[in-house]
């Protein structure tokens, strides 16, 4: 092609010349991209020209547009223009620079671009729709959880009283069976709370210095107290180059491994169990800790895959494990991981977790003393707000039976500050789920009250439930003590005599 | 006598802006969305009360705000109309500061709101949505179904005509 050729069809049929009067009458046109007749007026080959009635008020300017799109009947064209306004003397002019496979090209690179934002703005809100209903759920969840606890602690702490009555020996086989019944939907329960605390994200980690063997010691006693009617074999191993003085939370420790062993004998209960515990890492401040829970076949059954219950337990699936995803959850949290492997005759649990090493603290490590109980001489007077009966009933009986306290009732806010201004108690225990008054509004009075007496009576706070703002807010307004039911005599006795400075 | 005048739409991209333009010209609907590069523009004349009023409609590229917009596709215009997607909270977070922005640099300029696409949404929830956040819109329209787009139009014929 001759460079004139190339001009002419790169440069020159690419762009258009018009000369117009002040009134948009065109005087001149090369026609390169549309027919434009000399004589008309502008404005009626496209709207976008009725714009120079506007523009042509004004002498001697000249304006740029860019991305002008002109549609004809037969072609569009997307183009940039340079308007020059003229004066009284000179013709004004439009040049047209026809741009349109440029703009094509980014018109699709732009089509793509708000196609993938519009795309992902719909499916981040279905996300955080999900996750919303999500949160919703477990908070509804958790306060039915919440209100299912009362009652099934009474009934826990009413089944423990009768233990102390002479009950024939079918009548203890009964019981026996009721209690673990009774522990067993408390337990699910307790697990119930903790996953939509977990899935909530109010699962509380308490980090603290424990002594290693006693953890080792709960885990034993944990699972022979709760799988000892089972026909199997718990056998727990350790490297005895495991520091002893660990810092991290044993609670939950102590719940990830009795989950685990849940799981295992819910899904095969004739199952035996060996827990051994390894280093995986040491530092002279640091160690990571391989929990491998072993499980053996004593008889035949089916077992799942490993893959599949890789799958149900690391995955969000309808089907998880109750226990398995308590467990995942708490692992997590505590920065370790979890992994399911078996071979024809063997299944494997392997956790992971991190701990500090406490070297220092280690030999101030508070040690649970065994209970005694007291012979109270004197009778002391005891305070009780609740406003539900069967509490009431059990606290009276478990205190009767221990003799030594007088015990009043309220669960209304001006009768307890009467009881309490005109009785001087020597202990109040308080439900802070009580509904029919301010339980924080009440100690908070008591603690602010003129009369010393008063203002020092020990407080001992029950609740259905652990939260870290409730411990905060007790421990704000000088709580003695914080029980949380279902709690065992030996428990309350404790808190009592604590209370009361009698240890 | 013919009045014509210049309407701009602005708004940001997906909102349905060219959409609502060709349910006004062409009294057409197509559920794809096809960007606009630059600046689309139509005309289209009606009539009220016996008197004729021509609108320049300059349909702009998306843009999240309006001082991105370049200021010659600005020149001229008579009203604004500002188009904001009902089902995508996205495109009316800023509403009340860009409404601001051309009260405040074109006092003179007419302005209409608009919710678009509201066939895909609760009425009643989007309302208590918007009274919640202060947000004045003048016009819930379906370039869809058509429903209220005329309307916007007539409005700004109204106000044209009684200047």
């Amino acid at each position: 092609m001759k460079e004139s050729e190339i001009i002419q069809k790169y440069l020159l049929d690419k762009i258009q010349t018009i000369s117009l009067d002040k009134n948009g009458i065109i005087t001149a046109s090369n026609n390169s991209l549309f027919e434009s007749t000399v004589g008309k007026d502008i404005k009626d080959y496209h709207p976008f020209f009725e714009l120079t009635s506007y523009l042509f008020l004004k002498d001697n300017d000249e304006i740029t547009f860019h991305t002008i799109t002109l549609d004809f009947t037969r072609k569009t064209i997307v183009s940039d223009m340079i308007i020059s306004t003229g004066n009284k003397i000179d013709n004004g002019s439009i040049i047209i620079f026809d741009y349109s496979e440029h703009y094509t090209s980014v018109q699709e690179v732009t089509q793509q671009k708000n196609e993938m934002f519009i795309k992902n703005f719909f499916s981040s809100q279905k996300i955080l729709k999900a996750e919303e209903e999500r949160i919703l759920k477990n908070k509804i969840l958790a306060n039915i959880t919440n209100d299912l606890k009362t009652p099934i602690s009474s009934v826990k702490a009413l089944l423990d009283l009768f233990n102390n009555n002479s009950l024939t020996f079918e009548q203890k086989g009964l019981l026996k069976s009721i209690q673990t019944s009774t522990n067993q939907v408390n337990r699910i329960i307790d697990d119930v709370l903790e996953l939509t605390k977990s899935d909530i994200g109010i699962l509380n980690i308490e980090m603290a210095t424990f002594d290693f063997e006693d953890l080792i010691k709960h885990i034993e006693k944990q699972a022979q107290g709760e799988f000892l009617d089972l026909d199997s074999v718990i056998q727990i191993t350790k490297s005895p180059r495991i520091p002893r003085h660990l810092v991290g939370d044993s609670n939950r420790i102590l719940q990830i491994i009795t989950n685990l062993l849940r799981f295992i004998f819910l899904s095969s209960p004739n199952e035996n169990v060996h827990l051994n515990i390894e280093i995986d890492n040491l530092s002279p401040k640091k160690v990571g800790l391989n929990f491998t829970l072993k499980y053996f076949e004593k008889q035949t059954h089916e077992l799942a895959s490993a893959e599949q219950l890789n799958k149900n337990v690391l995955s969000n699936s309808k089907q998880n494990n109750l226990h398995l995803e308590l467990a995942k959850n708490i692992i997590i949290l505590l920065n370790g991981n979890i992994k399911l492997q078996n071979s024809q005759k063997e299944s494997y649990i392997k956790i992971f977790l991190p701990f500090e090493i406490d070297v220092l603290k280690s030999k101030d490590i508070a040690r649970k003393q065994a209970f005694h109980k007291i012979e109270i001489v004197k009778n002391y007077t005891v305070l009780l707000i609740d406003d539900i009966e069967l509490n009431q009933l059990i606290l009276m009986k478990l205190l009767l039976n221990h003799a030594g306290f007088y015990i009043d009732i309220s669960y209304q806010m001006e009768n307890s500050e009467t009881l309490i201004s005109k009785n001087n108690y020597d202990l109040i225990f308080i439900n802070l789920q009580t509904k029919t008054l301010d339980s924080f509004e009440l100690i908070s009075n008591i603690r602010n009250n003129n009369n010393k007496t008063i203002k020092k009576t020990p407080i001992i706070a029950l609740s259905s439930f652990e939260t870290e703002i409730e411990k905060q807010a007790c421990k704000k307004i000088k709580i003695n003590s914080y029980l949380i039911k279902p709690f065992t005599a030996e428990e309350l006795y404790s808190n009592i005599y604590n209370a009361l400075k009698l240890v | 006598m013919n009045k014509s005048k210049k309407i701009v739409l602005v708004g940001h991209f997906g909102v349905g802006k060219s959409s609502l333009i060709r349910r006004f010209v062409s009294n057409s609907f197509s559920n794809d969305y096809k960007v606009t590069i630059g600046v689309q523009i139509l005309k289209r004349e009606i009539e009220i009360d016996q008197k004729k009023i021509t609108f320049i409609i300059w349909d702009i590229e998306g843009k999240e705000a309006l001082q991105e917009i370049r200021p010659s596709y600005l020149l001229g215009t008579s009203a604004f109309i500002y188009v904001v997607d009902a089902t995508r909270n996205a495109t009316y977070l800023d509403f009340n500061n860009e409404i601001d922005y051309i009260k405040n640099n074109f006092p003179n300029i007419g302005l209409v709101s608009v919710a678009n696409k509201s066939d895909l949404i609760n009425e009643k929830d989007f309302r208590a949505e918007i009274a919640k956040q202060n947000l004045v819109i003048d016009f819930f329209t379906s370039a869809k179904s058509g429903e209220n787009v005329d309307a916007i139009f007539e409005k700004l014929a109204i106000n044209f005509l009684n200047e």
